[in-house]
C-alpha cells in the first residue's frame, strides 16, 4: 500500500471496511506525510464543520427594493431612449426621399409649390364624394327617426363626448404627477 | 438549512409568496428574502470572501430571481433554486475579476478582506472563520462552491450536482481535490501546529 491508496481514502466519504481501516492505520504509523497530511485534513475538517453561517446587515431587504426601483427605473429609460432612437431612424428614412427630392429637383421652388398645389385639387372631387355620402347617410337616418330619437341620440353623443373629454384630462393629469 | 421553527411555520406560506411574486407582488416577495437572505448571503461571502462584494451578489441572486421567477420548478426546493442563482453568479464574478486581474499585469491581489469594517463587530467571526476563508480562497470558483454547499448546507451529492449543472461523479471528484488541496494549504499554511498532531498520531485510533 501506498501514499496514493492512502489519500484515495482520506478524503472521500465511502465507508472503509474493517481491512482497509486496519492498513490505513498501519500506513499511518509508518508514513511521516500521510501522518502530517492526515493530522492537517483533521483541523481542517474541524474548522469547516464548526463554521457558522454569515448573516447580511439589518435592512437588507429593504435595500433590496429600492435597488429593485432603481433598477426599474433604469430599464425604463433604456427602453425609452431605444425607442426614440428607433423612431428618429424610421422618422429620417421616410424624410430622407422627400428631402432628396427637393434638394435634387430642377425647377425652383415656387414652380414646385404651384405644382404641388395643382395635383392637391384631384382630391376636390374625392372630398366631395365623401360630404355628399355623409350627407345622404345623415338625410336618410333622420327620415328614418322621429325628433325624439334623433334628440335622444344627439344628447347621447354630446354626454359620451363629455365623459370622453373628462377621462381624457384626468389620465393626462395623472401622467404628469408621475 | 437551519433549523428554526419560525422559519418552518414561515416556509409553508412560501407557495402563495411565490404566486404572488409571480404576479408582480414584490411585497410578497420581499417575504420570500426575508426566509433566504441568510443562506444565500452565507454562500456568497464564502465565496467571495468580502462583506461588500456578498451583499452584492445576494442583493443581484434575488434581482435574477424575481425576473425569472416563471422558470423556477416549484417540485423543487425554493431554497436551492436560490442557491444554485447565486453560485452560478459568484463563480461568474469569479471569473471576471481574474480577467481584470491578468489584463492589470502584475497589480498585488488585494489583501483578503482588507477594505472591510472588522468583522468581529458586524458578524462576529472568529479567527477560525478568517482560516477558512483563506483556505477557500486557495479552491478553483467551481470547486469551492461545491465545498460550500457540501459543508454549509448539507445538500446530498444529487442536489450539489443540480445546483451546480454538473454531474454527481464529477461533484464527487471536485470533492475529493479540494478536500486534498484544503489540507495542503493547511499545512503550508499552519505547519507549527503539526508537530502536536504528529506525535499523537501513534497512539489514537486515526479513522
Ligand atoms: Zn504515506
Amino acid at each position: 500500500m501506498n501514499h496514493r491508496f492512502f489519500e484515495e481514502r482520506l478524503f472521500t466519504d465511502e465507508p472503509l471496511t474493517a481491512q482497509e481501516r486496519l492498513f490505513l492505520e498501519q500506513h499511518l504509523r509508518s508514513c511521516e506525510r500521510c501522518r502530517t497530511l492526515h493530522a492537517a485534513w483533521q483541523e481542517t475538517q474541524l474548522v469547516l464543520e464548526s463554521a457558522g453561517w454569515v448573516a447580511p446587515r439589518a435592512g437588507f431587504s429593504q435595500r433590496w427594493q429600492k435597488r429593485y426601483v432603481q433598477r426599474e427605473a433604469r430599464t425604463q429609460q433604456r427602453r425609452a431612449l431605444a425607442l426614440f432612437v428607433i423612431n428618429a431612424l424610421l422618422a429620417a428614412l421616410f424624410a430622407f426621399p422627400v428631402f432628396a427630392l427637393v434638394v435634387f429637383s430642377p425647377q425652383p421652388l415656387w414652380l414646385r409649390v404651384v405644382i404641388a398645389l395643382y395635383n392637391l385639387s384631384a382630391l376636390v372631387p374625392i372630398l366631395e364624394g365623401i360630404y355628399t355620402f355623409l350627407f345622404t347617410i345623415i338625410r336618410a337616418t333622420s327620415q328614418l327617426l322621429t325628433p325624439a330619437t334623433e334628440a335622444a341620440l344627439i344628447a347621447m353623443f354630446v354626454g359620451l363626448t363629455l365623459i370622453w373629454l373628462a377621462m381624457l384630462r384626468k389620465f393626462s393629469a395623472r401622467r404628469v404627477t408621475c | 438549512m437551519e433549523p428554526r421553527s419560525r422559519d418552518e411555520d414561515l416556509r409553508k406560506q412560501e407557495p402563495q409568496w411565490i404566486q404572488q411574486a409571480l404576479l408582480g407582488d414584490t411585497e410578497a416577495f420581499v417575504e420570500l428574502i426575508e426566509l433566504y437572505q441568510r443562506s444565500v448571503f452565507n454562500l456568497c461571502y464564502r465565496m467571495l470572501g468580502t462583506l461588500e462584494d456578498a451583499e452584492d451578489a445576494a442583493q443581484e441572486t434575488f434581482l435574477r430571481a424575481f425576473h425569472s421567477l416563471r422558470q423556477y420548478d416549484p417540485a423543487r426546493p425554493f431554497a436551492t433554486w436560490l442557491l444554485s442563482i447565486a453560485a452560478h453568479y459568484c463563480i461568474d464574478q469569479i471569473r471576471k475579476r481574474r480577467m481584470v486581474i491578468f489584463s492589470l499585469e502584475d497589480l498585488p491581489e488585494p489583501e483578503f478582506a482588507s477594505h472591510d469594517p472588522p468583522l468581529e463587530t458586524t458578524v462576529g467571526i472568529r479567527e477560525d472563520q478568517q482560516k477558512i476563508q483563506q483556505l477557500l480562497k486557495t479552491l478553483s470558483e467551481v470547486d469551492r462552491a461545491v465545498v460550500v454547499l457540501y459543508y454549509w448546507y448539507d445538500l446530498s451529492y444529487e442536489e450539489i450536482a443540480k445546483t451546480l449543472s454538473l454531474s454527481v461523479s464529477a461533484i464527487k471528484s471536485r470533492l475529493h481535490r479540494a478536500r486534498r488541496a484544503l489540507a495542503n494549504s493547511w499545512l503550508k499554511r499552519y505547519p507549527a501546529t503539526f508537530q502536536e498532531a504528529d506525535r499523537k498520531g501513534y497512539e489514537s485510533p486515526v479513522f
